[in-house]
């Protein structure tokens, strides 16, 4: 199977140069601080905010009280721990775990163009930072990974379509909990990342469960066809979240010219 | 040599980056965790893994075969292997893994496997390489459960 190389010249050259800013790409985009990665986010994988409140560890409305007090010292995450809302590991467990999830689709092969904003920070804060070798070389295994498991790259964005026959013939009596939640909520026309999305669990963990259960022959795999790998573009918002210190900069301006 | 020393400055630095305890209340971050379990008498290496991924959250130590991304990888297969068994399984409905800990005993080693409730379904375990010589396995599986639920405790 073709492994494509991980390492991008341009995240190389910004890690080296200790960069701190967003990295843009079709597919989410990768926060830096000094170089290292502090956080990821890609419209492919459910936020942390969606694996804390969906597996009720937070209430939303907890959530939104925390963002509301310190996202915009870009420290919701340590106000989280400091009020007592959420241990420190469970926090790290999380951050982590959505980070090389998100990442994951942001380092995709296919993700398009790269562009980088300088100087933009993530409202979640920058709690521990991963290096930009750990992150690519993570998403890296995870690609190897699930070439191990079943290897159609197809499954990961297509519609999950449960074959029925196999179920009641070659199904297995036993299927393990994961893979039994992803297989209810397959109906034809939810993706992966919707059903991730639906459970409040990481996006990769749905790609494990749909190439594991494709595999089985539960799940359709779908016939091979060029362009229908693209991961999941992000939406057009996306793009222009660096714009904004630019914009409140071209206020100030326009504040100044008419007081002039 | 040279590679080693640049590996401590590194650790030192991410160690110095991570958020301090609640005044020392006891809570635990992923390092902290990891630094008591190589307390442990007898320990060798350590990991916080994720096992559905096989994501290594954190690792410490010595790595008891290849390197430590190898290590999490495969004991993530196993704890998956134990968490989705028929048998171990059968007849559970509560949240998360019905497994608690797997014990594998080697002719020289303990390797523990400790299941933390963790945010998300599908979430994470703490591993623990432990010199068989000069490790006690039931006090061993006490300080981990501790360690455990430390990383969880509010």
């Amino acid at each position: 199977m073709s492994a494509p190389p991980a390492h991008s010249p341009m995240l190389a050259r910004l890690a080296e140069q200790r960069a701190t800013g967003v990295l843009l790409r079709d597919t989410g985009a990768l926060y830096l601080d000094g170089g290292a990665v502090v956080h990821a986010e890609s419209p492919a994988a459910p936020g942390i905010e969606v694996l804390l409140t969906a597996g009720g560890r937070l209430t939303p409305r907890q959530w939104r009280e925390a963002v509301d007090a310190a996202g915009a010292d870009c420290a919701t995450g340590r106000w989280l721990v400091e009020h007592r809302r959420i241990a420190a590991g469970e926090l790290e467990i999380s951050r982590l775990g959505a980070l090389h999830d998100a990442a994951y689709f942001v380092l995709a092969p296919a993700a398009g163009p790269t562009r980088f904003r300088h100087g933009v920070r993530h409202w979640f804060g920058s709690l521990g930072a991963v290096a930009v070798p750990a992150v690519e070389g993570e998403a890296l295994r995870r690609r190897r990974l699930l070439e191990t498991l079943w290897p159609h790259p197809a499954l990961d964005t297509a519609p999950v379509t449960p074959l029925r026959a196999g179920a009641a013939s070659a199904g297995p009596a036993h299927l393990p909990r994961g893979q039994a939640a992803v297989l209810a909520l397959a109906d034809g026309a939810r993706t992966p990342s919707a059903i991730a999305a639906l459970l409040g669990r990481p996006a990769f963990h749905a790609l494990v469960h749909v190439r594991r259960l494709a595999a089985l022959g539960l799940v359709e795999t779908p016939r091979h066809t060029p362009g229908q790998e693209q991961p999941a573009r992000a939406p057009a918002w996306l793009q222009s979240i660096g714009d904004t210190p630019d914009a409140a900069l071209l206020r100030r301006l326009l504040v100044a010219l008419e007081r002039l | 040599m040279c590679g080693t020393v640049r590996n401590l400055f590194v650790t030192a630095r991410q160690a110095d980056a991570q958020p301090r305890g609640a005044e020392g209340s006891g809570v635990s971050g992923i390092d902290e965790c990891l630094l008591r379990a190589m307390t442990v008498p007898g320990a060798r290496g350590a990991a916080l893994v994720e096992w559905v991924s096989g994501l290594a959250l954190g690792v410490i130590g010595e790595a008891a075969a290849g390197d430590h991304e190898t290590v999490a990888a495969e004991t993530a297969a196993y704890a998956r292997a134990t968490a989705e068994h028929p048998v171990f399984t059968a007849g559970h409905t509560g949240p998360g893994p019905a497994a608690e800990e797997a014990v594998v005993v080697t002719g020289d080693g303990y390797h523990l496997l400790r299941f933390v409730e963790a945010p998300y379904e599908g979430g994470v375990f703490l591993y623990l390489w432990l010199d068989r010589a000069q490790a006690n396995l039931g006090m061993a599986l006490i300080r981990l459960r501790e360690l455990a639920e430390g990383l969880v405790l509010v």
